[in-house]
């Protein structure tokens, strides 16, 4: 009760004007969405189990990836992190989550159709391949945007990532973050996103975290000079989008 | 039902997401119907609200983003031939609100969606922070800015608009 915006005007007025509306009616259509849905198994259930299994013996085996494939150690990496892996995301995710990343590379999930049109993919791609042709404004603010401050920050302490100022994972929903472009001109498929430039070179290229029922499965348009490079970390999907052949970002994420 | 104790709050997050109170209920049912199709994602013991949460965060996102670029569109189609209606006289109430609400327009998503959740819903910083998947500290950080900016817009002595006295 000592919150100094407790009994303030300004808290006053946001109660007034943006108290939650009576949900009563939508709560009571999503409980009949929610039981209408259940019959619906129930149903499904019911059926499943008066039609006989036709192979009932045969024991399907999950394919599983070889957890040391892919991932291990390997390459020097020279690259300077201007974002960071920030554990910023860590803490609500990290519940049955590897500690490392451990998941090879991945070609392709299934998409949510109901989500996902087909369009987006293509479209997906135009906005990162335009974002990372841009190739001078990392990691600069925009003009007029105020990008939140990282929690962490890295860099490159002999080719591992350590924090450095100018970085960090950033929520591209707000306000371009500090992608350094202005907030309209691009809408980068992602929940969030590294921003990466390469050392030596200063190659520039770009994280994106996704959860894996909103990833839109960017493709890049034909004459692309860049390369998507997919991989799952956890429930999450990254995909690196660089000038390189190789990743050389995925392998340092952490959850 | 789980989606019935979390629904202000997941309304919350809708409205501070997009900035507009219309939206909140629709964004709120099209994310509880899409998270219906997807319970078996929901491990149970984890967070209800933070699990739904993302559908709301992700839908009220594309809706902002959709509503962002249509009013691109009507910028560039140059300045509306439709005249501005005469602003009529207020109540002193009713011109705070107004401002206030101009000024929670002027905050990011994140310091808006915060503020909400903890003024209008009064949850603690740690539950703002599962909702929201941020640490702690993020999440007060976001209101502390939030409260500090509405109050530097809202001083009697501002010329920034708005600029009507706090009463």
């Amino acid at each position: 009760m000592n919150d100094p915006g407790e009994f303030d005007p300004i808290a006053a007025s946001l109660r007034r004007q943006f108290s939650p509306p009576d949900l009563g009616a939508l709560e009571q259509r999503i409980a009949e969405a929610a039981l209408e849905q259940e019959q619906e198994q129930e149903q499904e259930q019911a059926d499943d189990l008066e039609t006989p299994a036709i192979e009932p013996d045969r024991v399907v085996v999950p394919l599983r990836a070889d957890p040391q494939r892919g991932w291990t150690v390997g390459f020097a990496v020279a690259f300077a992190v201007a974002a960071a892996i920030v554990l910023l995301l860590a803490r609500p995710w990290e519940q049955d989550k590897p500690s490392t990343l451990d998941a090879p590379l991945i070609a392709e999930t299934p998409r949510p159709h109901e989500l996902v049109p087909p369009m987006l993919a293509e479209r997906a791609g135009f906005q990162l391949d335009g974002f990372l042709r841009r190739g001078d404004a990392l990691p600069t603010d925009a003009a007029g945007c105020q990008p939140p401050e990282p929690e962490e920050r890295c860099a490159t302490d002999g080719g591992e990532p350590a924090l450095i100022p100018g970085g960090g994972v950033i929520q591209l929903g707000e306000c371009g973050g500090n992608t350094g472009t202005d907030c309209g001109d691009f809408d980068l498929p992602a929940d969030r996103a590294l921003l990466v430039s390469y050392a030596p070179t200063g190659e520039q290229a770009i994280v994106c975290i996704e959860r894996a029922w909103t990833d839109p499965h960017p493709k890049l348009p034909p004459g692309s000079p860049y390369t998507i490079h997919r991989a799952e970390l956890g429930e999450f999907i990254l995909y690196e989008i660089t000038p390189l052949d190789q990743p050389q970002a995925l392998e340092h994420l952490r959850l | 039902m789980l989606f019935r104790a979390s629904s202000r709050v997941l309304w919350c997050v809708a409205v501070g997401v997009v900035g507009d109170r219309e939206q909140g209920e629709d964004i709120v049912q099209e994310a509880a119907l899409l998270a219906l199709g997807k319970l078996d994602t929901f491990r149970p013991g984890s967070s209800f609200p933070a699990w739904m949460g993302q559908y709301v965060r992700y839908l009220a996102l594309n809706q902002r983003r959709k509503s962002q670029r249509r009013q691109r569109a009507l910028d560039a189609d140059g300045p509306s031939l439709v005249p501005q209606a005469p602003t009529a006289p207020q109540d002193p109430q009713a011109l705070f609100d107004r401002n206030v609400a101009q000024a929670l327009a002027t905050l990011s998503e994140s310091q808006r969606t915060c503020l909400l959740l903890k003024t209008v819903v009064e949850l603690e910083y740690g539950e703002i922070a599962d909702l929201l998947e941020m640490p702690p500290g993020t999440a007060m950080s976001h209101v502390s800015r939030a409260r500090a900016k509405m109050r530097s817009l809202l001083q009697p002595e501002s010329n920034t608009s708005p600029k009507e006295a706090v009463p």
